[in-house]
């Protein structure tokens, strides 16, 4: 599947303090955040991160809190600037653009959801909403009008008026939805969007935004620390610890292939038996047995499929045609939580 | 009242006719005072420092000489102490302070001399600079004054309903105006209204953006902050001083004072109330893109309000407060009623004046409270 990159984030550090190009140094010495703060009174708020971000897909950022996911985001829309390192956006550097240029981009490419919902409170649902389009110098009839098919769009339908004070938490967050998606903006910065939400309605949201996802197709950058939701939401994930990038890659490569004890350790709870779907485990190209069972299954239900016969390997389907097997030895190992040894460290929680 | 003959009536009708013509003095007034004599004054300014500024070697000089001396007064006094001294406890009596000659020099030479100098060649822009606020606040005290009393009873008890929206204040306010009326001090208050009013419209005319100033930039609110802190706290008779050798005794010149001392707090407040916007909402404006001023219109001033009305408020009770203080200068009303009183030992008008005054204040405090109240209804954030 080749895409076009939209974002591309080149070797990008951050240090917080009083001299950051100086402490920078450093950094490239080989300084680690720990280090960084102990011997130099600097905060290593991003340490040399490479990621590029295909369009129409959802880009999943996670780590620890202070692992530096909202100023990794921060720099997309240069909410924040770089100390070093780049940032680029349909191929045009971020930071080598004026202020109209930024403002430019801010309005009209980029939108973004926040943790804390961050709704203007002395304006009312729908004037929220139409705010992006108002700072674009639209009427206010005009963007009340075309941001009522957003308010309907994510169920605020007879809210109009209302205040937000007078929302609960997720209608809040789906008054941030709206008013982000009202710009027809095409990259999707979401900030923890979900995490001040009761579990089941950060559930309800989730499926929302998946809707409209599938409708949409917007790039979004997606960040949380709830492993469930990113892959749940994610296309691909993105691992940061210290400010550095640990891991990337297919959500599945990293349930399998954990690259440290970090990113075990995030992943020890999931329910691997629903995350882990047969593709990542087939032996391709060979022959199965009389079951059969879709690459795109989750163990848990080709395990069901293949109870009865489980010294006979299943095929594998793609599109009903063979495209492999699957041996039932191979599944109840990756079912299997990995060893304690291994995820017992529990040293970053 | 007694019966109404018909001219009474026709009195009302000239007084309605009237009407336009005060409005517009007075707007008029206010609006020259802003876009042509205070441009046009602190156009001069810039000339006289010019100009001033030619004979600046003659004048460092001056006044190096002076501090010189000064300086020099000093050693001296410090060596006559330590050589004449004989030595015993009472010698720590005194401190041994610039001897009087040289604190005559340095007061004369280095403080009164220069500001004489200031104001004889820059009094001339100075009576340009307070006539049209002369205008607006005679034309505001004669409107108030010319006013049959039930309309302005009226009016006021509108006013405070429409701020307040409780009874209870509102007959406060009848009764405040009753006392006024019945101690026959309405022409006197009248007075103080369009001082109050007059000096309420410049300290936020001048306030508010100086508070907006201080808030966009870290080194300006540095700078003003002691300023703020000095017209607080300094004894208010102080800058009586200049403002009684710049304007003469004069109604403008009460103005001034008052417009002086009750600014600090709507500055303060403004600068304050901006500071506090929350960040995420301040984020969230830069993050769809709003420029400075959509962000201060459309965010950081309506977030700010409640506070800046808390400002407004306290400038008010200050300007009150400096009503009978400013009467020293010439500000007419019941403050110089007060003052009078005091001159005269007269403890009934001094009790009747200050009453009013008193009254009026409460009045202001109750109805403006009520307003703050009223608008945080919708203006918390989060959940
Ligand atoms: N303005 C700042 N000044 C100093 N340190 C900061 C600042 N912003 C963030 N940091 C530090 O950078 C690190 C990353 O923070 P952040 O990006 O907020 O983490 P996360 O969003 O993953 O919880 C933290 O150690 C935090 O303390
Ligand atoms: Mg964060």
């Amino acid at each position: 599947m080749s895409q076009n990159i939209k974002v591309s984030i080149k070797n990008l550090y951050k240090v917080f303090g009083s001299n950051p190009t100086e402490a920078l140094q450093h950094v490239y010495d080989g300084l680690g955040k720990v280090e960084l703060l102990a011997q130099h009174d600097h905060v290593l708020g991003l340490n040399n991160i490479n990621i590029d971000i295909p369009e129409k897909r959802v880009q999943v950022i996670m780590g620890l809190s202070g692992s530096g996911k909202s100023t990794l985001i921060r720099h997309l829309n240069r909410l924040i600037d770089p100390t070093a390192g780049e940032v680029e956006v349909d191929g045009v550097d971020v930071l080598k653009m004026n202020p109209s240029a930024l403002r430019d981009l801010r309005q009209k490419k980029m939108s973004m959801v926040f943790q804390k919902f961050a709704l203007m409170p002395h304006r009312t649902v729908s004037d929220n909403v139409a705010y992006g389009l108002m700072l674009q110098g639209i009427r206010r009839g005009e963007a009340k009008e075309r941001s009522q098919k957003w308010i309907d769009r994510v169920g605020l339908t007879g809210f109009e008026k209302s205040y937000p004070s007078q929302l609960s938490g997720g209608m809040q967050q789906r008054v941030g939805l709206a008013r982000a998606l009202a710009t027809d903006a095409d990259i999707l910065l979401m900030d923890e969007a979900f995490s001040a939400l009761d579990p089941l309605i950060r559930t309800d949201m989730q499926d929302v935004l998946l809707e409209l996802q599938a409708e949409l197709n917007k790039t979004i950058i997606f960040i949380t620390h709830d492993l469930d939701e990113a892959l749940r939401i994610g296309d691909d994930i993105a691992i940061l610890r210290d400010g550095g990038l640990v891991q990337q890659g297919d959500p599945q490569e990293i349930v399998l292939r954990p690259i440290d004890e970090y990113v075990s350790d995030f992943i020890m709870d999931i329910n691997r038996g629903r995350v882990l779907k047969v593709r990542s485990l087939m032996n391709a190209g060979e022959k199965g047995g009389k079951v059969e069972v879709d690459q795109d299954m989750a163990l848990e239900d080709a395990m069901q499929k293949m109870k009865d016969t489980p010294n006979e390997p299943a095929t594998v389907l793609k599109d009903g045609k063979a495209v492999g097997a699957l041996d039932m030895r191979v599944l109840i190992d990756a079912i299997e939580r990995p060893a304690p040894e291994t995820a017992s460290g529990n040293v970053y929680r | 009242m007694g019966d109404l003959k018909f001219d009474e009536f026709g009195d009302i009708w000239i007084f309605l006719l009237t009407v336009p013509g005060h409005l517009f003095n007075l707007v008029f007034g206010l609006g020259k005072f802003l876009v042509i004599s205070l441009p046009i004054t602190l156009y001069q300014f810039v000339i006289w420092l010019g100009l001033t500024l030619i004979e600046l070697p003659v004048t460092l000089f001056k006044f190096a000489r002076v501090v010189l001396l000064a300086g020099w007064g000093t050693i001296k006094n410090l060596y006559l102490f330590l050589v004449t001294n004989d030595w015993s406890w009472n010698a720590l009596n005194d401190f041994p302070s610039l001897p009087s000659e040289f604190r005559v020099l340095l007061n004369l030479g280095g403080i009164n001399k220069p500001f004489d100098y200031f104001a004889g060649s820059y009094g001339f822009a100075v009576k340009e600079f307070i006539l049209p606020l002369r205008r607006a606040m005679n034309d505001l005290r004669d409107f108030i004054d010319f006013m049959p009393w039930p309309i302005f009873f009226a009016l006021v008890l509108l006013l405070v309903f429409w701020v307040s929206r409780k009874m209870g204040v509102v007959l406060l306010a009848l009764a405040a105006l009753l006392f006024i009326g019945v101690f026959g001090l309405m022409e006197l208050a009248s007075q103080t209204f369009s001082l109050m009013i007059l000096s309420i419209i410049l300290c936020v005319l001048f306030g508010i953006p100086l508070g907006i100033f201080m808030s966009a930039s870290d080194a300006v609110d540095r700078a003003v902050k002691p300023i703020l802190d000095l017209m607080q706290t300094m004894p208010s008779f102080v800058y009586l001083i200049p403002v009684l050798i710049l304007f003469g005794v004069s109604p403008v010149a009460g103005l001034i004072a008052v417009v002086i001392y009750a600014m600090p707090p709507v500055v303060r407040l403004t600068n304050l109330g901006i500071r506090l916007v929350p960040f995420e909402v301040v984020e969230a404006s830069h993050a769809f893109g709003a420029t400075y001023i959509q962000r201060l219109f459309g965010t950081l001033i309506p977030l700010a309000l409640p506070n800046v009305f808390a400002g407004i408020n306290q400038t008010i009770m200050m300007a009150l407060a400096m009503v009978v203080i400013a009467a020293l200068v010439g500000a007419p009303g019941l403050g110089a009623e007060v003052l009078s009183a005091q001159g005269t030992v007269n403890l009934a008008r001094g009790l009747q004046s200050g009453t009013a005054v008193a009254l009026i204040a409460i009045v202001i405090d109750r109805s403006l409270y009520l307003y703050g109240d009223r608008m945080q209804q919708h203006r918390k954030v989060g959940h």
